[in-house]
């Protein structure tokens, strides 16, 4: 361990034990006045008053208690208001939100604002039937059933 | 006989009208050893000097608090390892990290730095210091250049002397190896 060390110390004579760190003309003489400085500030700064923690806690509880009474009070509003035929224009948001919303409702919505999809298929009368079978290849005798 | 003891000083403190002389007496009896302890672990001088700034603001801010458990001293000296290690730290985990990691980023700034005037042997002996683990680094930093006894160095950096000494050990033959290979 000596012996590494005396090695190691050669190299630190080569290079001065300092390693080549250097500091400002005057810095030390200056580093007390400069950290005054900054203490003198922040002493003159206003702090924001601290609220004990009970106080702080309590006012904490409250604004929550009054979001959570909103949301209850109104969500029941919106139960409150909703209705078993469709929706006025406007308060079918209201349905999805308050989730009532089923296949009726938003049937007799759709027609009431004429957004019904066209029917994929147009209903056909009974001769297209017969006939569209014929052209299958339907037995005629087993049609003579539907006539 | 010494001109300013620090239980003197610390009795002062307290008084308003003789806190601020009280500090800086204190700030000029020890900046100069928590000076160089920082800056040989955050190698350049302003990053230094920040440091330096935020050990001795905290000090004011805590003095009062300081109960005497251990020499005023070891307390500063230990307060100023924090506030450099915190700075490694925050160096560390910042978004603007070249790929190649914050020993180089530490490297580079010591390079840039107008207070710096090593030449290449400087250099690489600061690049074997920085490959130590940090820990390591500080012991070392502690034992050769700042002479402190283990004893000491154990009240500030919590560890057993056995194990600070282990730790010298393994430092010392890491700089070795890195000096005579590298």
């Amino acid at each position: 361990m000596k012996h590494k060390e005396k090695n190691m110390n050669d190299l630190f004579w080569e290079t001065g034990k300092d390693g080549g760190f250097r500091v400002p003309e005057d810095y030390f003489d200056r580093l007390p006045e400069q950290v005054m400085e900054k203490i003198r500030r922040a002493d003159r700064t206003p702090v924001s008053r601290v609220v004990p923690l009970p106080r702080k806690r309590m006012i904490s509880l409250a604004a929550a208690a009054a979001i959570l009474f909103l949301v209850l009070a109104g969500t029941l509003l919106l139960r409150r208001s909703s209705q078993d035929t469709a929706p006025a224009n406007g308060t079918m948001t209201a349905y999805v939100i308050s989730g009532d919303l089923d296949e009726q409702v938003l049937y007799d919505f759709m027609e009431q604002e004429n957004i019904l999809p066209e029917p994929p298929v147009q209903s056909a009368g009974d001769d297209s039937i017969i006939n569209y079978l014929v052209r299958e290849g339907v037995d005629e005798s087993l049609l003579a059933e539907l006539y | 006989m010494e001109k300013y003891p620090d239980k003197e000083l610390i009795s002062l403190f307290p008084d308003p009208d003789h806190r601020e002389e009280a500090f800086t007496r204190i700030m000029e009896k020890y900046q100069r050893r928590l000076y160089w302890h920082v800056r040989r672990i955050v190698l350049s001088h302003e990053d230094a000097d920040d440091v330096i700034q935020n050990t001795f603001l905290k000090v004011w801010r805590h003095l009062e608090d300081f109960r005497g458990g251990s020499e005023l001293f070891t307390w500063l000296y230990r307060i100023a390892t924090n506030e450099a290690l915190s700075f490694l730290k925050r160096m560390k985990k910042s978004p603007f990290l070249p790929w190649a990691g914050y020993e180089e980023q530490l490297l580079e700034r010591l390079e840039s730095d107008e207070y710096f005037s090593g030449d290449a042997i400087a250099r690489k002996l600061q690049r074997a210091l920085i490959r130590l683990p940090e820990k390591q680094r500080l012991v070392f930093n502690m034992k050769y250049f700042e002479n402190m006894k283990y004893e000491e160095m154990s009240k500030i950096l919590g560890t057993s002397t056995g194990a600070l000494k282990a730790s010298y050990h393994h430092a010392v033959k890491k700089i070795e190896k890195f000096l005579t290979e590298g």
